[in-house]
């Protein structure tokens, strides 16, 4: 029952009523058990002891939602209250004007304290820990230093008015703080729920990328957040003079754990972008609770440690156990059915000719089917390739097939024989290597301590065999026919090296299947060569390979067999020798590809003013000067091969990197682009190719998602607007079907295609001028595709310029007037729509890549 | 091949060498300062001095490569040592008791740590705050109204002993340590599988390694260094104290993060560690004999760890710039 109700609450107010709960049970406790506990002295008293701490946990608070934090809190306090104290007792121990001044002193210092933590962790991007521990460390010296080690006793009683003012009405004590705290509580409640400024640390916490990318100063919110902190503890240092009468070189001490602890007690999450304020007070409650009871009980303070220690703990597991629970049980669930694989793994060698099938393998996340009864055999001998489009399910069978996912239902067979693979170790003990398409080398580590990572050959069984290994590393690389120093830390290779050195790695663990996912994504042609050769060559020798690339004429050149999946359904194996690129394609898409993109043309006026025209923009080192020029209505492609630099133009356009020259002009107007900020304003919009990393704040709502951009652009007096934002949501999930259950969803729940959606619709809420859409359809499913290609449409009908960024040629050839080819950072080849084919462009994006090579 | 060097050295070596520089500079201007400076028994003296926070610094490495955070090392240590002196004294004095307890409590803490954060899979910062307060509670408990002091001879010689009259005892064990450590940190699995969870602890669990075991045990050893840190300090001293520990998380995290030690992991090096515990040094050594009291020598150590950090966090920055327009080129 108590389980039911709980279940329909949402965390934050699940988390509040388990809080009161424990306080409550602490406040029965204490209450029986100490004599005059139950009384309205213990609220005064309360008040009084908490009200620094819950003063400095609000800063805190906000600090740690913004992803930082703040060690140096204590100091800070110790440190504006000497200051201050020396100041007032020179310029008027007893009058008005010391204790303004007092005041003003106090507040300054903490908030240059601040100011000096936002800098280094806003602007210049130290990490907060450290900077925050080297300002305490300065604080408390300074202090020291000031005071001479020994108390300042301050006598204003006007400076002292707020930390020990009380008042007696119906025999009530109530304290000046009661009054500083309650304006605190409620301002700072309502200022999250109806500030921008909330909004903004929740994005720049959650994440600062995206943040950056919807036109918020991440730089400055950090700033802002540490400032605002500092002054949090400037009130706080008046308030602890006033209650000590004195200003001590100690005071704060240790300080900023108990606040740190009070923050995390409350929900708030040390990793960034989650938390509430109410939170943080419910855990000062009972921070403050605890600490009183057990000075009233006057057993020795160290159970305060202990038990402030023990709850911070249990709170935080408690958050954890619902989930550790169920994975506790699956594990169990699992552990009969674990087969000893050591005694198979002997046989299991390169040499060997094996038979790998997987039977009606059912896998789902969080309800949502990724793969739906897909069977596959692999035999040895053979290169078996696999292709379907992102979100396929490619990756999913790949991942359970090392381990890292466990099946919901179906059966693996070795030979025959039932096996069971539910950790990587099972999957290489069964003679399987994987090559993920994101690397997972160690930049810290050298190319041999790479390749024998997690397979160390050891001395003495305790100590690296290094030089045997260097050897071995040595001899892989001679196979694969590169010249490495193998002793070189990986981060010093290339992006192509790196490739090989992942696939050396997978070599040298003697497995007989080996899986390449998308090998030849980052490599060189010349690598390919090398690659295809050593892959013909493992064949020869009776291993098996299965390849994945989205290149199907790389699948159809090495493959002998190629598996289809399509929304996580297996399609159909066919022999390759029986099939062609377009049977392929068709089998993938599931209709023919053209209807997806195919859209109608011609909106825009040739003669029209350029919305966009760029002049010879150029960045350093990574694209030459290029000039181009978009008109209303028009859809211009980008196109290339991945790192070509086609990204890399229209970041620069959005502001998000700086250009080292060229001009831009919008609508004839010559402008400069220095931050997405600047872009947005003046209606440059951009959708990244990384919904993930710069696209969405993932544990954020859906409308919140939608209308940050807008927001920041607003000028509203910092104030949320919040009927405005209802407004968009409803706009856009109508116009753009979101699937969303409703505005407060977080958007990480929703689909890959919604997200994008999302994504998109956030810019457009701005009225953009020019959209820059990178990869928009990379990652979602067919149908999400096609909206959003209708979308596409609608923008040129609607006279908006478009630029359209996509690696897949159907795509760009599909929604575009105009083509803009890119190679290696330079303008190879421009087409207009009709006349244009794939091998046109392919024959261009690779030019000068060649021309490169053969210089 | 000699190219290949060449660019090794620029690339990778370049921070080590600015540290070297940082630290021939600081004992320049102390010369200058001091005549003394450079004598054996001074130099010796420094060594001796920031022995027990230079085996913290070692422990903290580990921490700090592999990702994560101790918070616990001051309160630890002090626990370590107060917890092991009085049941050392209780046992009969016997040193060896002392020796074992530190390690073993030390240990202990790691273990706790470790299985906080490696099996209940609590961020390194909160389960390290928990722990600090729980050691801290721990420490008052045991040593609540006692001031008690260790005379037994072996345990002095730990603490002020030198080895032939020349060499202090506290610096040797600090060489045996950072050998050992390093031995680790290079030559063991643990040691390469300490860098892969900080730099990718999802890549480093694809490739097979049990990232949960292998986090459990750099907690454990970072437990065990500071044990034998509490047992340099509390042999040093020669009573227990509340105030035992403190300010020396300070001393080693900036010690490790001044040699070059990420504090988001993945990155960092014994040989660094130690020269920004000597650079922490050779500063105080040379603020006492200028006379600069004992609280501003705190505030300077501040400044220059902020400095050093931002110096880091610039020149990082350009040279992330650099190689992108390399690996473009």
């Amino acid at each position: 029952m108590a389980n039911r109700i709980l279940g329909k609450m949402s965390p934050n107010t699940k988390r509040y009523w388990i809080l009161l709960g424990i306080v409550a049970a602490f406040l029965i406790i204490f209450s029986f058990t100490i004599n005059n506990f139950a009384s309205i002295m213990t609220v005064t008293n309360l008040v009084r002891q908490s009200a620094v701490f819950t003063i400095l946990s609000v800063g805190m608070t906000l600090i740690i939602i913004v992803g930082g934090i703040d060690l140096s809190v204590g100091a800070n306090i110790a440190l504006s209250g000497a200051i201050s104290a020396l100041v007032m007792n020179s310029i008027g121990p007893d009058s008005v004007l010391g204790a303004v001044i007092g005041i003003l002193v106090s507040l300054f210092v903490s908030m240059m304290i601040g100011a000096v933590n936002g800098f280094l962790c806003g602007y210049l991007g130290i990490s907060a820990f450290i900077v925050t521990l080297g300002m305490q460390a300065f604080c408390k010296g300074l202090t020291l230093m000031v005071t001479k080690s020994a108390r300042i006793v301050v006598s204003n009683r006007f400076y002292k008015w707020f930390g020990s003012a009380e008042w007696k009405i119906f025999g009530i004590i109530i304290p000046a703080v009661t009054i500083i705290l309650i304006l605190l509580i409620i301002f700072s409640i309502w200022a999250m729920k109806n500030l921008k400024y909330g909004v903004k640390l929740y994005a720049v916490g959650g994440n600062p990328s995206a943040a950056f990318a919807s036109g918020i100063n991440v730089k400055k919110t950090i700033f802002t957040t540490h400032v605002l902190n500092g002054l949090l503890c400037g009130l706080a240092t008046v308030i602890t003079i006033g209650r000590a009468s004195s200003a001590q070189p100690l005071a704060g001490e240790g300080l900023e754990f108990t606040v740190i602890t009070a923050v995390v007690l409350g929900g708030t999450s040390l990793l960034g972008g989650v938390g509430t304020l109410g939170g943080t007070f419910l855990g000062c409650l009972l921070m403050g609770t605890i600490t009183l009871g057990i000075n009233m009980v006057s057993i020795p303070v160290y159970w305060n440690y202990i038990i402030e220690g023990v709850c911070v703990l249990v709170a935080v597991l408690a958050d954890q156990l619902v989930v550790s629970a169920r994975t506790l049980f699956n594990f169990t669930y699992r552990k009969g059915n674990i087969i000893d694989h050591r005694k198979m793994s002997g046989q299991l060698n390169a040499s060997d000719h094996h038979i790998l099938e997987l039977k009606g393998i059912d896998k789902s996340f969080s309800g949502v089917p990724a793969l739906k009864n897909v069977s596959f055999r692999i035999e040895g001998g053979k290169v078996h390739g696999l292709v379907g489009e992102n979100g396929a399910g490619k990756s999913t069978l790949i991942k359970i097939l090392s381990g890292v996912y466990h099946k919901d239902a179906g059966a693996i067979f070795l030979d025959g024989e039932p096996v069971e693979i539910n950790t990587t170790m099972d999957s290489k003990n069964l003679g399987i290597s994987v090559i993920y398409q994101e690397f997972a080398l160690i930049p810290e580590l050298t190319v041999t301590q790479n390749t024998f990572l997690g397979k160390e050959r050891k001395k003495f069984n305790l100590f690296l065999a290094k030089n045997e290994m260097e050897r071995e590393t040595e001899k892989l690389m001679e196979k694969l026919n590169i010249q490495l120093n193998v002793k070189r830390k990986v981060k010093a290779l290339s992006v192509s090296r790196q490739q090989m050195v992942e696939i050396a790695k997978a070599m040298g663990s003697n497995s007989w299947l080996m899986v390449m996912d998308e090998p030849t994504s980052a490599i060189t042609d010349a690598d390919k060569e090398e690659l295809f050769k050593v892959i013909r060559e493992m064949k020869a020798g009776g291993m098996s390979i299965v390849y994945i690339s989205h290149r199907l004429q790389e699948v159809l050149e090495i493959c002998d067999d190629v598996t289809v999946l399509r929304d996580g359904e297996l399609i159909a194996t066919v022999p390759i020798d029986n099939t062609n690129e377009q049977e392929l394609t068709k089998m993938m898409v599931g209709r023919e590809i053209s209807d997806v993109f195919s859209r109608e043309k011609g909106f825009f006026d040739p003669e029209a003013e350029p919305t966009l025209l760029v002049e010879n923009l150029y960045r350093e080192g990574v694209f030459e000067p290029i000039s181009f020029s978009v008109r209303p209505g028009e859809v211009l492609g980008l196109s290339g091969l991945m790192g070509a630099g086609r990204t890399e133009i229209a970041r620069c356009i959005f502001g998000m990197d700086h250009y080292d020259g060229g001009n831009i002009y919008l609508n004839g107007l010559k402008i400069r682009v220095n931050s997405p900020h600047e872009a947005l304003s003046n209606g440059i919009c951009y959708v990244s190719e990384d919904r993930r990393r710069e696209g969405i704040i993932p544990l954020r709502s859906v409308k919140e998602n939608i209308s940050l951009a807008d927001m920041e652009l607003t000028e509203t007096g910092g104030k949320l607007d919040h009927d405005k934002a209802d407004e968009l949501y409803k706009t856009y999930k109508n116009k753009f079907r979101i699937k969303s259950t409703s505005s407060e969803q977080p958007i990480v729940r929703l689909s890959g295609g919604n997200q994008q959606k999302c994504c998109v619709a956030k810019m457009l809420a701005c009225d953009p001028k020019l959209l820059i859409l990178d990869e928009p359809t990379r990652g979602i499913d067919v149908g999400a595709k096609k909206e959003i290609h209708q979308l596409i449409e609608q923008m040129a009908r609607d006279n908006m310029a478009v630029i359209l960024i996509s690696s897949e040629l159907p795509e760009i050839m599909g929604a575009c007037d105009r083509i803009l080819v890119l190679s290696a950072g330079r303008l190879s080849g421009e087409f207009s729509a009709e006349n244009v084919t794939e091998e046109n462009i392919m024959s261009r994006a690779f030019a000068s890549h060649l021309d490169v090579k053969n210089e | 091949m000699g190219k290949l060097k060449n660019n090794r050295i620029k690339n990778v070596e370049i921070n080590r060498i600015a540290n070297i520089g940082i630290l021939i500079l600081l004992m320049c201007v102390a010369t200058a300062v001091n005549k003394s400076f450079l004598s054996v028994s001074n130099l010796l003296g420094i060594l001796e001095q920031n022995s027990a926070k230079g085996v913290m610094a070692l422990g903290a490495t580990f921490v700090l490569i592999s990702g994560g955070i101790d918070l616990s090392m001051e309160n630890g240590l002090t626990m370590m040592a107060v917890t092991a002196s009085l049941l050392h004294i209780s046992a009969g004095e016997h040193p060896l008791v002392l020796i074992l307890l530190c390690i073993l409590i030390g240990a202990m803490v790691g273990a706790v740590n470790g299985f906080l954060i490696s099996k209940l899979k609590l961020l390194p910062f909160v389960a390290t705050l928990g722990m600090m307060t729980i050691c801290k509670g721990i420490t008052h408990w045991s040593s609540e109204g006692k001031i008690m002091f260790l005379q037994s001879k072996t345990v002095s010689f730990i603490g002020r002993g030198k080895v032939f009259n020349v060499i202090p005892f506290q610096t040797i064990v600090l060489i045996l340590m950072a050998i050992l450590a390093a031995v680790i940190l290079y030559r063991t699995s643990l040691g390469t599988s300490t860098y892969a969870l900080g730099s990718n602890e999802e890549a480093a669990k694809y490739i097979g390694i049990n990232t949960a075991l292998q986090k459990f045990k750099v907690y454990v050893l970072n437990g065990s260094f500071i044990g034998v840190a509490a047992l340099l300090t509390v042999s040093r001293v020669g009573q227990i104290s509340p105030n035992l520990g403190s300010g020396s998380m300070m001393d080693a995290i900036a010690a490790a993060v001044i040699g070059g030690t990420s504090t988001m992991g993945g990155r960092g090096s014994i040989g660094g560690t130690l020269i920004g515990i000597l650079i922490i040094g050779v500063l105080i050594n040379a603020l006492t004999f200028m006379n600069v009291p004992v609280n501003a020598q705190s505030a300077i150590k501040g400044i220059v760890i902020l400095f050093a950090i931002v110096a880091d966090a610039l020149f990082a920055s350009v040279q992330r710039r650099k190689k992108k327009v390399n690996d473009v080129v």
